[in-house]
């Protein structure tokens, strides 16, 4: 079979040859020879490059450096320095450059070893012996240095230093009356902004290591004596199995983890908040935190919990339970407004009132479309619009979105195009669409409109009612994690619907869920966290 | 991934649970369902009685006792789902037939539902599209509802059940301002033997609860609330069947009663909220969808439950899609015309249909039988 098919591609394979000959590019053939001499001299299944868990350092300087450039297949930016130590043993250190702090380096590992300040041992915050080349390798991708001396393990260093960003404001999710600060990709800085604001011993935080070629560190926090054993055993079960060669985001990694694969709907909450994180974590979830990502997943994530949003707990409850009503309102508006004009359009228009519906037929007078095919095209052309603005700079943005919107939507209008009150509503669902919080249930929405739209205007408002129910049909079989997608509502949970749709008071939220939560379900007193002012007529001095 | 779902790891019993208010919200999908669609406490007899509402507030009780024989039945085998507490009861061999008979039931009733909704559906909604589609589309539903479990059907009901509830408070209110008190009155003015008359075929439809109950209880995650969901399911649904049958009478009066295939959305029709809403029959067909979903689904899950339990060997989702197949087909059959769809509601020629008023009393006949042979009992 393989002859056959070497046979079938010859003339394919020998031009081909003959093309990169003619062009003189630099393939294979000059740019990267280096690289593919020393691919050629390694064997297959040479342990340095195979298994290097495998591989035990020798304790001897140039034997480990050896192992170490090798592993790294001669790497520019592989940094080795050698030196002696003040006994006068051979020693050196490894290094990435960009990664590390070099006047660190100098200052807290070379100078103590060489000058015999501390002969033994640096000065560094954070030492540890090395015995395999894995953790070595690691080490070093991570900004870590290798100290290697003639006779000790080598001793990784911490003295990362690279170029990050300050801590930045939420713009995902910006807040009113809360705190604006937001994750950034640094994982260690976003570990920091968690504990701020959870200086508890309980707060245990787990590390991972992901992708063969990636090696991302991921983190997995949790509050040990809240969030439920089982929950916690199933997240690193989860993340254990998971052997691939590099996960490139959470929203990756959460296909990779999620319960419902193949389910439109996302079930896991991404947040780039530390305050929501942390509130999440004290209801007993568990947030994954990946190295080079801006967010935090949090497991198990509901329907609900992808309708709060930070600003609720920060302002009064009256106006939170407003808001998240609003919230709830435009998501049925977002999925159901185009589909549900298009079927009373085309099929009941004997549900309007005689004047509405006169003002609708008088705006729809020349329109060459039916109302399908016409909320099809303002849908798309606003998708259109949507991803224009976000591939172009903010300034530009601005300026193709009020050219979309207000230009071509009126020139539409004005040519017959479109109807006036199409532009009403797929406008009314796009503005819905952007108060949404999480920009995942968002995104589903926006992609569920077009199919519902379809159902509309093949078979009317029955149709729509029969989409609506195979979406809750998905979202009331689903699980994130083990509890049930669409809880308090299916199943119900009496007591926690008070912080479903609306927003009970502080001091009324007494429960966490039930679902994540292994003892202690209580969040506080169960009477007296009521506030009972003393009144003024009550003097307790009874004068 | 199956952490938080304690159902399916009780060993030795039937797997999911229900918790109360799904099995009250499946009561009341189960009857609210036939409520806003066929209204059988005003068309089971006509012209109907002034006094229909008395006759509703009449007809549950022989329901409600069978629905608790029904649980009755469930505490003493605990853990059983219907088919294996039949055989318990009857022996092997009878059981065994029984259980044949059950599944032939469930079948009739399943068909029977599909019929009568793609029947109503295409009669309210779209007149000129075929009823098969109808068919298909809910069974396809039903079919993903039975597939998903005894779990999925509750918590379906638990979202389902505010909406046909919602549909027929918007129903009732918007129809009030119509209603003329006098169409009710005088009180009792065909007497005593009219209302017993027109309570003939709610008894029945009432009495289908006992089956429903027996279908799900064995699924109560805990028995002694049984009796609770029983009856604040049996008060919601007399309540809403007797206020529907007031509204009704009031509105229309008697004789025009007598000529409505579909009182319901007859009075949804002449329904107006302000100027927003020239009539609100669309709405009430939408709300009731779910209900009409949760029933269907749990017909077609006692069919394929009583098959698994006769061919333990073959895998659950083909014995669904046989069941699915053989409603499609089966419906195909019967009820040809929107007359005989309604026909089925007039009480003279709904005991024709013997088995399906002996399938509604095998609760009652199951816990005789049990409590005689002291079958299930606690012999130490």
């Amino acid at each position: 079979m393989k002859t056959f098919l070497h046979q079938l591609l010859r003339p394919f394979l020998r031009r081909r040859r003959k093309e990169e000959a003619n062009s003189g590019e630099p393939s294979r053939k000059s740019g990267d020879r280096d690289a593919e001499k020393h691919r050629r001299r390694e064997p297959a299944d040479d342990p340095v490059r195979t298994h290097p868990e495998k591989v035990r350092f020798s304790r001897r300087v140039e034997r480990d450096l050896q192992l170490i450039q090798d592993a790294f297949g001669h790497s520019a930016d592989l940094v080795v320095r050698r030196f002696r130590t003040a006994r006068g043993e051979e020693a050196a250190v490894v290094f990435i450059n960009g990664l590390v702090s070099t006047p660190s380096i100098s200052r807290y590992i070379i100078e103590p070893v060489m000058t015999g300040e501390r002969p033994g041992e640096t000065v560094a915050a954070e030492a540890n012996p090395l015995a395999v080349l894995r953790d070595a390798l690691t080490g070093l991708t991570y900004g870590q240095c290798l100290l290697l001396r003639d006779g000790r393990d080598p001793v990784a260093c911490d003295v990362r230093d690279w170029e990050k960003r300050s801590v930045p404001t939420a713009e995902l999710e910006p807040s009113e009356q809360g705190s604006n600060e937001s994750f950034l990709e640094d994982l260690a800085t976003n570990t920091v902004l968690i504990r701020r604001r959870l200086r508890t011993e309980n707060l245990q935080i787990e590390k991972y290591i992901l992708g063969r070629e990636s090696r991302t560190e991921i983190r997995v926090a949790y509050l040990r004596h809240i969030a439920r054993d089982e929950l916690v055993d199933e997240v690193r079960r989860r993340l254990q199995r998971i052997d691939i060669d590099a996960p490139l985001s959470l929203s990756f990694l959460q296909e990779l983890i999620t319960d419902t694969p193949w389910s439109p709907i996302p079930n896991a909450v991404l947040t780039a908040r530390p305050d929501r994180t942390a509130g999440m974590l004290l209801e007993g979830h568990v947030a994954i935190l990946m190295d080079g990502t801006p967010m935090a997943m949090l497991v198990p994530g509901t329907f609900v919990s992808m309708l709060q949003a930070a600003d609720d707990y920060a302002s009064n409850f009256y106006a939170a339970s407003f808001t998240r009503g609003i919230r709830w309102l435009a998501t049925l508006i977002a999925l159901l407004a185009s589909p549900v004009y298009v079927s009373i359009i085309s099929y009941h228009s004997e549900l309007l009132p005689t004047r509405l519906l006169f003002t609708i037929a008088a705006g729809r007078d020349g329109v060459p479309f039916p109302p399908l095919v016409e909320a099809f095209l303002m849908e798309l052309a606003f998708e259109l619009l949507r991803e224009a603005g976000l591939r172009v700079p903010r300034q530009i943005g601005q300026a193709v979105s009020i050219v979309g919107v207000l230009i071509i939507g009126d020139a539409a209008v004005r040519a017959g195009l479109i109807s006036p009150f199409m532009i009403v509503v797929v406008g009314l669902s796009a503005i819905s669409s952007f108060a949404i919080p999480s920009p995942a249930l968002a995104d589903t929405v926006r992609l569920l409109r077009f199919p519902m739209i379809l159902l509309g205007g093949i078979l009317g408002l029955f149709a729509v009612t029969m989409g609506v129910l195979v979406i809750l049909a998905i979202m009331i079989s689903a699980r994130s994690f083990g509890v049930p997608f669409f809880t308090p509502f299916a199943p119900m949970v009496g007591r926690e619907l008070e912080d479903a749709m609306v927003r009970s008071p502080a001091w009324r939220q007494l429960y966490r869920p039930w679902q994540v939560v292994q003892l202690g379900r209580l969040r506080q007193q169960p009477s007296g966290q009521k506030p009972q002012p003393q009144s003024s007529r009550e003097d307790p001095d009874g004068s | 991934m199956d952490m938080y779902d304690r159902g399916r790891e009780r060993r030795g019993r039937v797997p999911y649970e229900i918790s109360w208010w799904q099995l009250t919200t499946i009561l009341i999908c189960s009857h609210l369902s036939l409520v806003v669609s066929y209204t059988p406490e005003i068309t089971g007899w006509r012209p109907p009685v002034r006094d229909a509402w008395l006759a509703v507030l009449l007809a549950w009780i022989p329901g409600f006792l069978s629905s608790l024989a029904a649980w009755w039945v469930a505490k003493r085998f605990e853990g059983q789902n219907l088919f294996q507490i039949t055989r318990r009861v009857y022996g092997r061999f009878l059981g065994t037939l029984a259980n044949i008979g059950l599944i032939a039931y469930f079948l009739y009733w399943a068909t029977l539902i599909t019929r009568e909704f793609s029947v109503f559906t295409a009669s309210v909604v779209f007149l000129r599209t075929p009823e098969f589609l109808f068919a298909i589309l809910f069974l396809l539903i039903g079919f993903v509802a039975a597939s998903l479990q005894i779990e999925f059907i509750g918590r379906g009901a638990e979202l389902s059940a505010p909406f046909v509830i919602g549909g027929l408070l918007l129903l009732i209110l918007g129809s009030l301002p119509e209603v003329d008190l006098g169409m009710l009155q005088p009180f009792l003015a065909e007497g005593w033997l009219g209302v017993f008359r027109q309570a003939a075929t709610p008894i029945v439809v009432f009495a289908e609860a006992g089956l429903v109950a027996l279908l799900t209880m064995p699924y109560l995650n805990n028995l002694q609330d049984g009796p609770k969901a029983l009856q604040v399911g049996f008060a919601i649904n007399v309540f809403f069947a007797a206020a529907t049958a007031a509204i009704l009478v009031g509105m229309f009066g008697v004789e025009l009663m007598a000529l409505a295939s579909f009182p319901a959305a007859s009075a949804a029709r002449l329904v107006r909220l302000g100027t927003v809403l020239e009539r609100v029959e669309w709405i009430l067909v939408v709300l009731w969808l779910g209900s009409m979903c949760v029933k269907l689904g749990l017909l077609l899950l006692g069919a394929r439950l009583g098959l698994s339990s006769l061919f333990p060997g073959i895998h659950p989702a083909w014995l669904l899609s046989f069941v699915v197949t053989a409603v499609f087909i089966w419906q195909l059959f019967i009820l040809p015309t929107l007359a005989h769809v309604l026909e089925i509601f007039v009480f003279r020629l709904r005991l024709r249909a013997w088995p399906h008023l002996a399938a509604e009393l095998t609760p009652l006949l199951l816990a005789a039988v049990a409590f005689l042979r002291r079958a299930g009992a606690d012999r130490s």
